[in-house]
């Protein structure tokens, strides 16, 4: 069975150019091979510096890879023309960390949530496009005149929300969500999470969903993926990672989780 | 019974509009005691810390009893702050990488303080600054001191606030969600550290989270804020083990950890 996204030997180096003369050079990512299938949430967890981000620009083509491929449905992503990829993106959206700067502030909610629907030819018509708006603002759990207001009079969670609304309009195969929840209050964490989960089901949608916290990806991934210094060093069932990690820096990891564990009494 | 070493009674803070944000809130802190304040954005807790380190922003106004070993905190605004903070309160807050000087060497900006407030000679206060980087256990102090911020890592930055603010021994710390940027293996690493100095020093420290687990890990009393009032406090494990509150039991519930264990 081939995978929704198939990564294979990804390598990225960056100069790292110097004020004062010589620059070293830093690999962010060593060669990843990493696999999402249809309708998974597959969780990639890494410390900072680990190469999570890079990996995430570059499974949305959003960057070149200095080496290695991305596949999605089979199709090499870096040897699409222009106007292909552009067909394609339609398939693969991202959600970020940050939900005041990932939204335009001039524009409608309404708007934001349609951007991505430019993606899709022939265009909807108008009407189309303003019920496609309507529906995902429902599946959001956003009230419809969330459509004529602006992004600064949400609250973060609902910016999330917005967020999400905007990635899945086009009914995308895979959403690429950098940290999506980790601005976010615990109780508007939770809310945000459940709703991912919601949006899984009703859409049938793969998440690559990448966070620093172990805790939070336990509670929402299907499969981890463990990311460190532009390496994946373990993969496998959520359950049995957090079980049963095989490799030293996961179990460091899940460790140093732990200290922070609250003895949840009788 | 002596004063305790921080005493807030019944403070009030209110915006410029008059609008309340901190409802009455009391609470006492012991030298040698970590207090954890806990709670979600909006709760109060930041505006609580700045009150206490007489860094109100503008236009708010406070009311109600600050006391430090038994005598008032000046009023906001106050001169005589420069004779409490830093010196008697010590501060450190979420970013490392803003509250240093990106221009300034890091051993420079913790001898700093020492020259200003305790007027020592530079090349003293500096050999002082590479003894307190080795005592929050940046590797080669020496060499590391003449290094601008950006060239440490996120972990040995916070180390070196950690050391700016010890560098006058403090008796009251207050540590503004000091490990929330940092990697979850660094952040262990930086309370252990902090853990230290309490007992080592006598000095009191409140620490001001969003992550009760973080403060179950470092503090031994919490208190539990929302919407500027105090929803309860007591014992850390007592709290987060049989919380008497909704608002503390939802927010538990809440932790991504335990939501796991409820749902599937």
């Amino acid at each position: 069975m081939t995978a929704l996204l198939e990564i294979r030997g990804l390598r990225r180096d960056y100069a790292r150019p110097s004020l004062f003369g010589k620059g070293g050079g830093f690999t962010a990512l060593k060669g990843v091979d990493l696999d999402v299938h249809a309708g998974e949430i597959l969780g990639l967890v890494g410390e900072s510096g680990s190469g999570k981000s890079t990996l995430a620009r570059l499974a949305m083509a959003l960057d070149r890879p200095d080496g290695g491929s991305v596949r999605f449905e089979g199709e090499e992503l870096f040897a699409l023309t222009p106007a292909r990829l552009r067909q394609r993106r339609r398939d693969f959206q991202m959600v970020f960390q940050d939900p005041f700067g990932s939204l335009d502030p001039r524009h409608s909610v309404g708007r934001i949530v349609a951007e991505p629907l430019h993606l899709i030819a022939p265009p909807l018509p108008k009407a189309q496009a303003q019920n496609r708006v309507a529906e995902m603002l429902a599946a959001v759990g956003l009230p419809q005149d969330a459509a004529a207001r602006f992004p600064h009079e949400f609250s973060g969670g609902q910016r999330q929300r917005i967020a999400l609304a905007r990635a899945l309009i086009t009914r995308p195969k895979l959403v690429v969500a950098d940290e999506p929840v980790s601005a976010l209050d615990l109780s508007v964490q939770a809310q945000v999470l459940d709703l991912i989960l919601e949006l899984r089901r009703a859409f049938s949608t793969a998440f690559l969903f990448i966070s620093h916290d172990l805790a939070v990806v336990e509670s929402i991934a299907d499969r981890v993926a463990v990311m460190r210094r532009g390496e994946i060093v373990e993969t496998g069932g959520t359950a049995a990672i957090f079980a049963n990690p095989r490799h030293d820096y996961t179990r460091a990891l899940l460790a140093a989780n732990a200290a922070f564990d609250i003895p949840f009494g009788t | 019974m002596s004063a305790p070493l921080l005493a807030v009674e019944d403070l009030q803070v209110a915006a410029p509009g008059g609008q309340a944000i901190l409802h009455g809130i009391s609470l006492r802190l012991e030298r040698g005691e970590t207090l954890g304040v806990v709670g979600e954005s909006g709760s109060g807790k930041t505006m609580m810390a700045l009150a206490l380190m007489g860094l109100l922003p503008d236009g708010m106004t406070a009311q109600g009893r600050l006391l430090l070993d038994g005598a008032a905190l000046p009023a906001p605004g106050s001169d005589d702050w420069d004779a409490i903070r830093g010196r008697r309160i010590g501060m450190v807050f979420q970013e490392p990488l803003t509250a240093l000087n990106p221009a300034m060497t890091v051993g420079d900006q913790i001898a700093e303080g020492l020259v200003w407030h305790r007027d020592m000679p530079w090349d003293q206060a500096r050999r002082e600054a590479v003894r307190l980087m080795d005592r929050v256990r940046i590797e080669q102090a020496e060499e590391r001191a003449g290094r601008y911020p950006h060239q440490l890592s996120g972990g040995q930055r916070q180390r070196a606030c950690i050391a700016i603010a010890l560098a006058l021994r403090p008796a009251l710390l207050i540590a503004d969600e000091p490990t929330t940027a940092l990697d979850v293996t660094v952040q262990r690493e930086v309370l252990d550290l902090l853990a230290q100095f309490v007992a080592e020093e006598r000095m009191a420290l409140m620490i001001v989270s969003h992550n009760p687990g973080v403060l179950a890990y470092a503090s031994g009393r919490i208190m539990v804020m929302r919407r500027g009032h105090v929803a309860e406090t007591g014992a850390t494990r007592d709290v987060l083990t049989r919380p008497a509150h909704p608002y503390t039991q939802a927010l538990l519930a809440a932790m991504p950890r335990r939501r796991g264990k409820a749902g599937a």
